[in-house]
């Protein structure tokens, strides 16, 4: 047998799958002679979860390199802007309380520490206000580009929301019709695996015969067909820490189709959970994530309700709720033998910082870059990626956390158990003490790409008002000069970008007509 | 700003209108929209970029005849200095608009022409009853009216043929953006944005390629296609609009001037 990794072989063909091979293929887009052929398998079966419709400024770069035209996306995706998260009532629990994670970073970030600075002066305006015009953007619902702007090409900081069904068929035809990637629709019965070695060697489908392959990607959603089910790979539950673990979601119309689109994602704390809202151009997607333990199916439905009709919605009885539960973990390991899991069949957490599908993003991006031309090297690159990403889910788990922890309220259960010792990971535990006295620090990290930069838990933590106890001041006066500047940019540029900007619904229509130009 | 009527033999039998070379208020603008078919003239005096469109984001192609918004170098004592007048002043004060949208700007002439009415800005400064050139002599369009109205069909027929050509330099990669950063004689600094301009480089290598492809005995080239052509056509215009960029030397100079005089 041949040891040169010549097939690859992706089961499961939601987001996961299909940004997968999408990525895979680009990879040798130009290349004449292409190293390995990739094949995606999709049961007619089987139904997509399309998790989340929230992306990372990440998906734009992805979808660039697959060669995508990112106007053509936007209109058969249902795509709006995102700028970044507004978090509702997460900090007292108050009617007016809010806070923004915006996606720009804070200005002057790399040159001195605006952190500091906003902690040690007057603060007139929130963090993210004082560091980036994007909050004001994001409360004007302005968009974050022009029609004159080259496509991908931001002027403030930007990812997408986008119909996660439409956004996988979009992908679909992309993969087959431009990057060669060969379609199988058929179920798969049967995994057969080499006795000696353990590796996978063909998938066996009701109506294809075998398929053979050198790698396969799991894709296979929460099922997690290979790792889980074939290699026996468990999932090691994260309930202990973010007790989220059930979502009701519903599709609501707009009040009327003029309304103003928020290009933000609103998440709005609730009782034992939060809800998530997101607009795209033709409806809203609304969500309530809660805890099992603290609320049941019933009541969380009824808070979903008082939403939707706090927040306009008529006709309830018409929407059709969606019930999903889920278990909060990450497989104990993502890659085994010859077989990587992405997506949710190597995890899944609350949407809290829409990270599932960035960690898809990540993981096809390594395979695409580092995968070896042969399988002798295989085990090294397995033992790199596991090590790697589990480094990249604790983060996201830390940080999923800092939002609960950073929280003042304790009017329920639910957020009183969240400051229990008990359900915080050592590792944030560790950062918290530290962040009573200096400023996160991109030192706080080890790796040269961060999934969360030091700048997100900056946003979040005095978003939260949870400023440092003691600080010293550690700038230079030239440093302090270059923060105050940084600041007087941030109101120029706000002024300035609210001035000359498109509303969000106004780019979004201009965009059913007219494209960005590739330059 | 404008006040647009349909032209009707009637009611405008005793108008006449200035000779276009006199310039209106309105022709106090920058940069204007030229058409393919006047690159090589205009390239020969004034520079011409690309532009984006602000409403469709489409690549528009212009000259620059100021370095601020709304400085046109070009007029002098109300009077166009320039050897070769672009087509959209020349049609002055005629516009084609869509027939039920007389009211709105005259950018909306770049739709099809049989969609499209005839109109006459009133509020134009060169339209009166006194002197020029009359619209009608016995309710009959005089020459100079079909003159106008030959001006504006080229207009509409310049804007099918931008989109090919604009089509045909992307798909090649020849746009690139470019920023005018200009210091005047008296210190002061201007920098002009959102302006495009045709890839050296790269047309030199295109230009190479297709010199390459030259059919090397005459009974090949009648058998040329259409396609090549055009294609040859389209590279000679962007290194027109390339060698056009010694023009802005000319603009500054005018520019310094004016700024001695006040």
């Amino acid at each position: 047998m041949s040891e040169e990794i010549k097939n690859i072989v992706i089961l499961g063909g939601g987001s996961a799958g299909w940004l997968t091979a999408g990525t895979l293929a680009a990879k040798h887009r130009q290349t004449s002679k292409k190293p390995y052929a990739i094949t995606l398998i999709e049961s007619p079966e089987v139904k997509i979860i399309g998790v989340g419709e929230g992306t990372w400024p990440t998906m734009r770069g992805t979808l660039k390199t697959m060669g995508i035209n990112e106007s053509a996306f936007i209109r058969e995706c249902d795509v709006s802007f995102k700028q970044g998260a507004k978090f509702v009532k997460w900090i007292t629990g108050a009617e007016d309380d809010f806070y923004y994670h915006p996606l720009e970073l804070p200005n002057g970030y790399f040159d001195t520490n605006m952190a500091q600075s906003w902690c040690n002066g007057a603060r007139e305006s929130s963090f993210s206000s004082t560091v980036s015009a994007q909050e004001a953007l994001c409360e004007a619902a302005i968009a974050p580009k022009m029609i004159t702007s080259p496509e991908y090409a931001a002027i403030a900081n930007y990812a997408y929301h986008i119909d996660a069904g439409k956004f996988a068929q979009f992908l679909k035809r992309h993969c087959i019709e431009n990057l060669g990637v060969n379609y199988i629709s058929d179920h798969v019965t049967h995994v057969n695996s080499d006795e000696k070695t353990g590796d996978i060697t063909a998938l066996t489908t009701k109506q294809n015969g075998d398929v053979e392959g050198d790698l396969f990607v799991d894709c296979s959603g929460a099922k997690s067909l290979l790792i889980g089910q074939h290699y026996q790979v468990p999932l090691t539950s994260k309930k202990d820490v973010l007790f989220i673990d059930n979502a009701i979601a519903v599709q609501a119309p707009y009040a009327t189709p003029d309304v103003e689109i928020p290009p933000y994602t609103l998440s709005t704390a609730q009782k034992s959970g939060w809800i998530w809202d997101i607009g795209l151009p033709t409806r809203r997607g609304i969500g309530h994530v809660f805890s099992s333990q603290h609320c049941s199916v019933e009541e969380a439905k009824q808070t979903l309700i008082q939403y939707l009709e706090e927040t306009g919605v008529s006709k309830i009885d018409e929407l059709r709720f969606n019930h999903i539960d889920f278990n909060p973990g990450i497989r104990e390991q993502f890659w085994v033998n010859n077989c990587v899991a992405v997506g949710m069949s190597a995890g899944f957490l609350e949407p809290l910082e829409a990270s599932a599908l960035v960690m898809v993003e990540l993981a096809a991006a390594a395979i695409s870059e580092q995968l070896p031309a042969s399988k002798m090297a295989m085990p090294i690159l397995a033992k790199q990626f596991n090590e790697k990403f589990h480094y990249n889910w604790d983060r996201i788990v830390d940080f999923l956390k800092l939002h609960y922890l950073a929280s003042q309220r304790t009017d329920s259960q639910f957020w009183r158990d969240n400051q229990q010792e008990s359900s915080i990971p050592d590792s944030l535990k560790a950062l918290m003490i530290l962040w009573q006295h200096r400023t996160p620090s991109e030192f706080d990290f080890k790796q040269k790409r961060e999934v969360f930069s030091a700048a997100s838990y900056q946003y979040v933590l005095y978003g939260m008002q949870q400023l440092p106890q003691t600080l010293h001041s550690t700038l230079s006066a030239k440093e302090k000069q270059l923060a105050k500047q940084c600041m007087d940019d941030t109101k120029r540029q706000t002024a300035q970008y609210t001035q000359a900007l498109p509303t969000h619904r106004a780019l979004l229509k201009t965009l059913q007509n007219h494209s960005f130009q590739a330059i | 700003m404008f006040k647009f009527e349909s032209l009707d033999a009637l009611k405008h039998q005793q108008l006449r209108v200035m000779p276009c070379q006199l310039m209106d208020r309105k022709n106090q603008v920058h940069l204007i929209d030229i058409f393919p078919a006047e690159i090589a003239l205009l390239a020969q005096e004034l520079p011409l970029f690309f532009n984006k469109d602000s409403e469709t984001g489409q690549f528009n192609l212009i000259t620059l005849m100021g370095l601020t918004i709304d400085e046109n170098l070009l007029i002098e004592n109300s009077q166009w200095c320039g050897r070769y007048l672009p087509l959209k002043f020349q049609a002055q004060p005629f516009y084609l608009l869509p027939a039920e949208l007389e009211q709105s700007s005259p950018q909306e002439n770049k739709q099809d022409s049989t969609l499209m009415n005839i109109v006459i800005d009133r509020a134009d400064d060169r339209v009166q009853e006194l002197s020029g050139e009359k619209l009608f002599n016995d309710g009959v369009p005089s020459e100079y009216l079909k003159n106008r109205i030959k001006i504006l069909k080229q207009i509409t027929e310049g804007y099918t043929e931008l989109d090919s050509l604009t089509a045909f330099y992307l798909e090649n990669e020849l746009i690139e953006p470019l920023t005018l950063d200009i210091t005047l004689n008296n210190k002061q600094k201007l920098s002009i944005t959102g302006l495009y301009t045709i890839h050296r480089a790269l047309l030199t290598e295109k230009i190479e390629q297709q010199d390459k492809s030259m059919p090397d005995s005459v009974f090949q080239q009648t058998q040329l296609n259409s396609l090549a052509n055009q294609t040859r056509a389209y590279l000679n215009m962007a290194k027109h609009i390339l060698d056009s960029q010694v023009h802005v030397k000319r603009l500054i100079e005018l520019k310094n001037k004016l700024c001695e005089v006040s």
